[in-house]
């Protein structure tokens, strides 16, 4: 799934291995999550938008989205 | 920051996965060295070469157990890779081990003792790990 982790990531200044001991998970699932080998759940998804204070749609492309929001 | 009980769980370097498995990994070495030593040399009858007999079966149920603790310790996308690596390996085993069952019954291939499954499994885990590095 298309994001924009790496961008928000750079953004914070945060290694790989900062922003997973923010969302709770390994260094290998946001390498993983960057690299678009692991869609999110919908938990992981919410704590990514919490973290970043941001709507979930702005970190992870809605694939399912026919229109763009207005 | 919002820690998770994730924080302290990475992969492989997960102690308890490793001490469980090296665990179970050691009594299934030294289980099938036992018997092959002491069977032959009638060290072993009755009920007490029963009890030897399933002492590796022991020490796959306990890394099956290990794993399942694993599992349930992992985030969410090491949780789902190394499923579908168990998964991969566990049919690819049974393909194997069906394919030269059939050329046994069939096509007089050599007899392929059943307790050669377990390595098997873990050697085609080796050999997918690589090959499968997405959770979908």
């Amino acid at each position: 799934m298309k994001n924009q982790l790496r961008v928000l990531r750079a953004g914070k200044g945060w290694t790989q291995e900062e922003l997973g001991k923010a969302l709770g998970v390994s260094r290998q699932a946001v390498n993983a999550l960057e690299s678009e080998k692991h869609d999110p759940s919908l938990d992981l998804a919410y704590r990514a938008a919490a973290i970043f204070d941001l709507p979930v749609e702005d970190i992870f492309e809605n694939p399912h989205r026919l229109l763009p929001r207005a | 920051m919002n820690n998770t009980d994730a924080d302290n769980v990475t992969w492989p370097g997960d102690r308890q996965y490793i001490f469980g498995t090296t665990a179970s990994m050691g009594l299934y070495v030294i289980s099938i060295l036992a018997l092959s030593w002491a069977v032959p040399r009638g060290l072993l009858s009755g009920p007490a070469m029963y009890a030897a007999i399933l002492t590796p079966s022991l020490a796959i149920a306990i890394q099956l157990w290990v794993t399942m603790r694993f599992l349930g310790r992992v985030d969410e996308y090491v949780r789902g890779v190394t499923t579908k690596r168990f998964l991969a390996s566990a049919m690819l085993s049974c393909i194997v081990a069906t394919t030269w069952g059939f050329f046994e019954t069939y096509a007089g291939a050599a007899h392929m003792p059943g307790w050669l499954i377990y390595p098997l499994f873990w050697g085609l885990f080796g050999v997918v790990t690589p090959f499968i590095r997405t959770s979908r």
